[in-house]
């Protein structure tokens, strides 16, 4: 299924804009930008939640034609571990009130008061992917986290380590990273 | 035989101007209608990239901000026809830039960075007295016409021996583009099977012609403005010389191969521009002052960096085909330099004298975002797509470490801060036609 790599999915939605409503759209998700961290954190096994404004995909290349789509469309990518019907569980019931915010603007959306019927509204939206380059096919959002953070004690631990006399830097190496805690 | 319209075109785009001596004055302009005035004679002067039959002494050259454009008069539609960074202005790319702290725009000397410097006129001189001359008659020209005064000037001299202020060799490497009527040196184009280097489409560095991938660089309109045009970078990068000079001292004394070969690692040069990747071990002056040999190599076979390193600062500012895909990945990345070293040089062994020194980095490209901005946000100031993590640029990067690969590999740690930006603007640099277009209110 070409939506999956190892435990990884790609969710590709796609859904118009209603006319006139592109700045309401702009501004709501200039919204989801302030701040440091990400409001999707809150959803868990999720690595990555792309939101992108379709503005008119003007076709460019040679020979110089002008194509346009016939509306805008609002892009939504996310990449969690898992399958799709948990993720899309958590996205309606957990952040009601900041999906409402951005797909109100959007063709059809029923709204997160029955999350059944936005999940479903997101189903039907759904473009699979013909091919998905997974960063992470095979470490959770947990597991790419605490290789970040060793990475982090480590390279710390080389730079110390660098002037050291071999002896004593396996002293120091068993000493920081001692052998029961090291991961398999 | 080239197919440009050189007399079209501005000089010191498609060839290096080696007039040792420059003087840059940055104007603003109060009266639209007297600018464009100054600027219609100014542009009588301005020299063009026509071949010399002898070099000139001294030679003019133009470019504006965005800023400035409008304060000629452009209207919004011609003025919104320009790239998003050019619009933006470079001060308001500073996190993407890395200019934080001391580099930030707000420590940027008078006027930079705040929309007050319009026009940049360039003034190169083979001596002392030329460019005197060249000074003498842009003073007038402001004088005569009024409206306009200078908001800032900034002079530079090539440093004897082609060297930067750090003590390397500088200005090798620069891209080889077709059609120009230049036999390109070996290095300098996209490297190619068989040892073969191929000139770059001239797109990538000239607004109106076909780029990499074979379509017209998005570009402002009318094309009278655009064609022939392109966008320059300017940077005031102030280096301190004697904090450079006690670090590689003082980490070099803990390196294998010591001080000397230690710099060498950060650069990917020795100090006389033997590449580190064709003379690993030490500098080789026969190779370093042949044109033919001093940028003829590549790093696909040296792919862990154990003769120049990853990190070090001329393989991440062109890795040549040292990322995946032969140059695919490079070819698009390319930037023309013409940086000129400002400021009196410090004597070796000498201490810090406060003085202000550094290098007035310029480079041009059709399109500032993916060619200068991914150079420095992408190569320069991260380690990402070399697999180094968050390491960054060894003379540009001011914290953090290096790696020298190696078996053992070496931490060069903590990169000391030794190089701050001063002032900066983007800049486009219009072709002659577009100048009349300018200065003569067909808008």
């Amino acid at each position: 299924m070409s939506n999956v790599a190892g435990q990884a999915y790609s969710l590709t939605v796609l859904t118009p804009v209603l006319p006139d409503r592109e700045p309401a759209l702009r501004a709501s998700l200039q919204q989801l930008n302030e701040g440091r961290r990400s409001l999707f954190e809150q959803l868990g096994d999720t690595h990555l939640v792309r939101l992108v404004l379709v503005d008119q995909l003007v076709y460019e290349g040679p020979p110089q034609l002008r194509d346009t789509l016939t509306s805008r469309y609002l892009l939504f990518t996310a990449v969690f571990d898992g399958a799709l019907e948990p993720f899309l569980n958590r996205l309606c019931r957990r952040m009601g009130p900041v999906i409402d915010s951005v797909w109100s603007h959007c063709v059809g959306f029923p709204g997160t008061r029955d999350p059944g019927k936005a999940i479903t509204y997101f189903r039907h939206n759904q473009i699979d992917a013909t091919f998905f380059y997974a960063a992470y096919p095979d470490a959770s959002v947990a597991q790419v986290l605490d290789a970040l953070t060793l990475r982090e004690r480590f390279t710390s631990f080389a730079l110390q380590a660098q002037d050291m006399q071999p002896t004593a830097r396996q002293a120091a190496f068993e000493a920081t990273f001692p052998s029961s805690s090291r991961p398999r | 035989m080239p197919r440009f319209a050189l007399a079209n075109i501005q000089g010191n785009i498609l060839r290096a101007y080696t007039h040792p001596l420059a003087s840059f004055a940055f104007v603003h302009l109060d009266d639209a209608e007297r600018g464009r005035a100054w600027l219609a004679e100014l542009r009588t002067r301005v020299t063009t990239a026509e071949p010399w039959a002898r070099k000139p002494p001294w030679t003019v050259n133009i470019a504006f901000t965005h800023a400035g454009l409008r304060a000629l008069g452009c209207t919004d539609r011609l003025l919104d026809s320009f790239s998003s960074e050019f619009r933006a202005g470079m001060a308001a790319r500073a996190e993407l830039l890395g200019d934080l702290d001391d580099s930030a725009p707000g420590e940027w000397e008078e006027g930079f960075g705040t929309g007050a410097i319009h026009a940049m006129v360039s003034l190169y001189g083979l001596d002392r007295a030329a460019l005197a001359a060249a000074e003498a008659w842009l003073s007038g020209l402001i004088e005569r016409h009024g409206g306009l005064r200078l908001a800032a000037r900034q002079n530079a001299a090539r440093l004897p021996g082609g060297i930067e202020h750090f003590g390397y060799a500088d200005g090798m490497g620069q891209p080889g583009i077709e059609a120009r009527g230049l036999q390109s040196l070996p290095g300098d184009g996209s490297p190619m099977p068989g040892g073969v280097w191929r000139d770059l489409q001239a797109g990538e560095f000239l607004l109106g012609h076909h780029d990499e991938e074979g379509v017209l660089t998005p570009a402002p309109r009318p094309d009278v403005l655009a064609r022939d045009g392109t966008y320059l970078v300017y940077r005031k990068l102030r280096q301190d010389v004697s904090a450079f000079r006690n670090f590689v001292q003082g980490q070099g004394e803990r390196f294998p191969g010591g001080p000397r070969a230690l710099g060498a690692k950060l650069v990917g040069r020795w100090p006389d521009g033997t590449p580190l990747e064709l003379s690993p071990h030490r500098p080789d002056p026969g190779l370093a002052t042949d044109p033919a040999r001093n940028n003829a190599f590549r790093y696909a076979a040296d792919p862990r960096g154990f003769y120049c390193p990853v990190g070090s600062h001329i393989r991440r500012a062109n890795p040549r085909d040292g990322l995946p895909f032969g140059a695919q990945l490079v070819d698009r990345h390319r930037l023309i330099r013409r940086g000129i070293a400002y400021g009196d040089v410090l004597p070796d062994g000498a201490a810090d004298d406060g003085q202000d020194r550094g290098l007035l980095f310029i480079c041009l490209q059709a399109d500032i975002g993916p060619q200068f901005e991914f150079v420095q946000s992408q190569w320069l100031n991260d380690g990402n797509l070399f697999h180094l993590g968050e390491d960054r640029d060894p003379l540009l990067g001011g914290h953090g470490k290096m790696i020298v690969q190696g078996a053992p590999p070496y931490f060069v740690h903590p990169l000391p801060r030794v190089v701050t930006t001063r002032a900066g603007e983007y800049l486009f640099i219009p072709s002659l036609a577009a100048l009349e277009f300018l200065s003569d209110r067909v808008f």
